[in-house]
């Protein structure tokens, strides 16, 4: 038994002055994964009682994709009963597990702002001004969790592209959505299309017409795509009317809904009398 | 029967001559050997069905309807794939190299290799080497087979996604392109192979402590419920740190302990890069260059301690 | 003079008891010497202290006190294992390799070349009588069969000396017989062997000294000859003796002073020769019944 533990406290020593060499090591590398987002911070202490035991040991021993599975089909279960509490605080632990995965962060705050949201409005046992108020919350919940994963990934497009369609459809904050379609066409690799619609929305945001007018006309001076796609044009047109804008600098494009009522119109007289196209 | 005396004996026999002159102190050959035959052994154990079930995983997740971006799908391919290996290298090192020597004993068979020139340490590796190449080998095929299934989807997905886009007038050239890089950022890359790797050096760490841990145990399943504390333990490394270093919290006592134990059991968590690598992030070769240095150190520590209380242990 | 297969000295072996402060002597002081070439019994009740002499002088255990070597090195000194051979009592094996593989495994681990082991592995199977079976794994093996494998796998690198732990327990007369065959053709190629058996008819068979041990003390020891000789007493044995002739010894006897006849009748056979003749007679008759 002696012997037993003298061996022990031996073997302890020697891991012990093993422990002192690696560590300053290991506080380097440490530093470095931490700095590159490949590793992430434990689970904090709420987030802990939330998952529960397994799911922390899980997540603790390098298995939060895996846990992370698991509560989107959690999660999942939850949106087909409607159960919106529990979805809402599924995905606070998915993106709390995976700060990083952008996908989560939009697709978490969807359930918010449109199932959530379209779904307290159907609820016919409320009243309809609560019913109102609610889906509002549940628009702004999702705002705010769209802001938050944004925060987390400040170098990604596709939350704020998602921003700014909560805003134009939801909010019909159009200023707002404009804002976030900028700050979405500003990072890598977003959508070419993002360019066009900071205009659409800053053409609808009041007070912002001229400045909308100046950035479209020059998106249509730069020619390609953007010179051939009707809205645009449409946008184009209507701010030429409130603005005023001298006949001479307007553009010269026919409106393209008078274009597809000529077309219609050649198309009628080829064919058979009587017949018209609706 | 028996003869006059030894010396008449001697007399009467012709002495045969041994086949090897002087074997050497330390032979590689020997821990080949050793650890050909662990890896065997093990494999003969029907280890490897375990890839039937992986198979079945991959195949599964690949095919999780869940609403997915075509960016999800193929994560959700990565992640359970990861995941899985992660779970069965775990499970591996500790389960099968805790039955290892007690099952060489109880079976008489490590009298008879100890009986041979084959010093303890020679031993010790070549076990622990065996169970390494056991994982490896699994891993590697298991990362074959995934990469593949990943590549499938990742062509189906692209291919899918383009056509769907090029039926949309909203979509330049431009955006099919992005959409089709970011997809492809989710396929099979080397990325992928760092976070195996890291899944790897991980699990060796582990087989490590659970060697150590059996020359001491008296049992196999005492071997493996204490490793799998210490691999719990491992995993708390930066809490524990920032809580008894850190804060400086609890009293001196709770935290020379601490100290202690941060000191002499491995940070486990180090090795947890697979999951943000299945997430999509990017690793550098120095780092994992790194991190199989780190690797080696507890290798090397583990193992030596393993040596220092199996070198007299008495049989 | 040539340096002793085995030397062992003053050995003593204490165990403590765990959790208690209490001890077990298993070895107490004992001394001999094991020259080379010559077949040396070990024999005593079980919890004599046997096995563990054994596992001293392979390095399997330390001395409390005292020494063992090995031709001359130190059991301790892993270089002492070079020249040995073991055969544990039961021994399992690795249950997953075949036979072949077996041998090859420790073959390897003693440092043959691949070139000399295959033929040393054909070599020894033929010895063994386990040609057919080579390509089975081990787990298919019956009691008889493991034994000889591992007498197989202890000469495997063609030690000086060899050490069995009842290599017969548990085997049939048969293949009994042929493990004492084979120990028989260790001593004629001059390889030292430990004997440790209970079955005292072929320690007394086949080895040249004896030690016979009890609660980890040494009773006696010496040549087998010298120990089991009736110093006062001798033995005649005559075949086709006639009845008048008979007649006129015992009359003899009579007639001396200080002899005296202690008993006349056919000399016994074992049951195991017995055995074995009546088998191996009945194998033959229905070999030739089958030819007919």
């Amino acid at each position: 038994m002696a012997l037993f533990a003298k061996k022990f406290f031996l073997v302890v020593m020697l891991l012990l002055i093993g422990g002192l060499i690696r560590a300053p090591w290991e506080k380097k590398l440490n530093g470095e994964l931490s700095a590159a987002g490949l590793l992430s911070n434990p689970p904090g202490e709420s987030l802990r009682e939330q998952m529960g035991q397994s799911a922390t040991l899980a997540a603790l021993g390098g298995l939060r994709s895996l846990v992370s599975i698991y509560m989107t089909l959690h999660a999942h279960d939850a949106w087909q009963m409607t159960d919106w509490e529990t979805v809402e605080r599924d995905y606070h632990i998915i993106t709390t597990l995976q700060p990083r995965d952008v996908d989560s962060w939009i697709k978490g705050a969807w359930h918010l702002w449109a199932n959530a949201s379209a779904n307290v409005q159907l609820n016919e046992s409320l009243p309809p001004a609560l019913r109102e108020k609610m889906r509002q919350e549940y628009v702004d919940k999702g705002i705010v969790f769209l802001q938050q994963g944004i925060r987390n990934n400040p170098q990604a497009a596709k939350p704020w592209e998602e921003l700014g369609f909560v805003y134009r459809e939801k909010k019909h904050d159009y200023c707002a959505a404009a804002e976030a379609y900028r700050q979405a066409y500003a990072r890598p690799h977003a959508s070419a299309y993002l360019v066009r619609f900071v205009g659409y929305m800053l053409a609808q945001c009041p007070g912002h017409e001229r400045e909308a007018y100046d950035y479209l006309r020059a998106l249509y001076d730069e020619g390609a795509i953007h010179r051939r796609l009707p809205s645009v044009i449409v946008s184009l047109k209507q701010l030429e009317e409130k603005l005023d804008i001298p006949l001479i600098q307007r553009i010269p494009d026919v409106h393209p809904d008078i274009l597809r009522q000529e077309r219609a119109k050649k198309r009628e007289q080829k064919l058979p009398g009587g017949i018209r196209i609706q | 029967m028996a003869s006059d005396s030894s010396e008449q004996v001697r007399d009467q026999t012709k002495r045969v001559e041994p086949l090897v002159k002087s074997p050497p102190i330390f032979s590689a050959q020997r821990v080949w050997v050793l650890m050909a035959s662990t890896f065997t052994q093990l494999v003969r154990m029907k280890t490897f069905y375990f890839l039937a079930i992986f198979a079945l995983l991959v195949i599964a997740a690949s095919n999780l309807n869940l609403l997915y971006t075509p960016v999800q799908q193929l994560k959700v391919i990565r992640e359970t794939s990861l995941g899985a290996m992660s779970i069965f290298s775990w499970l591996f090192a500790i389960t099968a190299t805790a039955v290892l020597i007690p099952r060489d004993l109880e079976d008489r068979t490590l009298y008879t290799i100890l009986c041979k020139p084959v010093p303890r340490l020679e031993y010790l590796v070549g076990k622990l080497l065996g169970v390494l190449a056991v994982i490896g080998v699994a891993l590697a095929l298991m990362c074959g087979l995934f990469t593949v299934i990943l590549h499938f989807q990742e062509t189906s997905i692209i291919a899918s996604e383009m056509h769907h886009m090029a039926q949309n007038p909203r979509f330049t050239e431009e955006d099919r392109i992005t959409e089709a890089a970011m997809i492809a950022a989710y396929g099979p890359d080397l990325n992928l192979l760092y976070g195996v790797l890291a899944v790897f050096l991980k699990s060796a760490v582990l087989a490590a402590v659970a060697m150590l841990v059996s020359t001491f145990a008296s049992s196999s399943l005492f071997t493996i419920i204490i490793t799998f504390v210490v691999f719990l333990i491992g995993h708390f490394h930066k809490m524990a740190t920032d809580f008894w270093v850190v804060e400086q919290q609890g009293g001196w006592i709770t935290r020379m302990i601490g100290k202690v134990m941060i000191l002499v059991i491995p940070d486990f968590q180090i090795f947890n890069i697979s999951d943000s690598i299945s997430s999509g992030q990017v690793v550098g070769l120095a780092t994992m260059v790194e991190m199989s240095g780190l690797a080696a150190l507890y290798l090397g520590l583990f193992t030596i301690a393993s040596w220092f209380v199996f070198s007299d242990k008495e049989f | 003079m040539s340096v002793p297969a085995v030397e062992v000295h003053n050995l003593t072996k204490v165990f403590s008891l765990s959790l208690q402060r209490d001890y077990l002597v298993a070895v107490k002081n004992i001394s001999f010497t094991v020259g080379a070439g010559e077949i040396y019994g070990l024999i005593g009740p079980n919890g004599s202290g046997k096995s563990t002499t054994m596992k001293v002088i392979l390095g399997l255990m330390k001395p409390t006190r005292g020494s063992t070597s090995i031709f001359g090195v130190d059991s301790r000194d892993v270089r002492s294992r070079h020249q040995v051979g073991f055969l544990p009592e039961n021994p399992y094996f690795y249950k997953h390799l075949s036979g072949w593989e077996t041998l090859q495994f420790y073959g390897k681990l003693c440092g043959l070349k691949k070139s000399v082991l295959k033929d040393r592995c054909a070599e020894l199977l033929a010895m063994v009588d386990l040609e057919d079976a080579a390509k089975r794994r081990l787990s298919g093996y019956s009691k008889g069969m493991l034994q000889r494998i591992g007498l197989a796998q202890a000469i495997i690198q063609r030690p000086q000396l060899v050490i069995l732990d009842e290599p017969t327990a548990g085997v049939d007369p048969a293949g009994s017989r042929k493990i004492r065959d084979l120990i028989m053709q260790l001593k004629q190629d001059g390889v030292a062997v430990i004997l440790c058996s209970h079955q005292l008819e072929q320690v007394q068979e086949v080895c040249d000294r004896v030690a016979i041990m009890q609660k980890g003390e040494m009773l006696r020891e010496g040549a087998l000859d010298d120990l089991i000789a009736v110093e006062d007493e001798v033995e005649l044995v005559v075949k086709n003796l006639p009845a008048a002739l008979q007649e006129q010894i015992e009359q003899l006897v009579k007639d001396d002073e200080k002899a005296q006849l202690v008993r006349v009748g056919h000399p016994r056979t074992t049951l195991e020769r017995l055995f074995l003749s009546e088998t191996e007679a009945g194998t033959k008759a229905s070999k030739t019944e089958g030819e007919v």
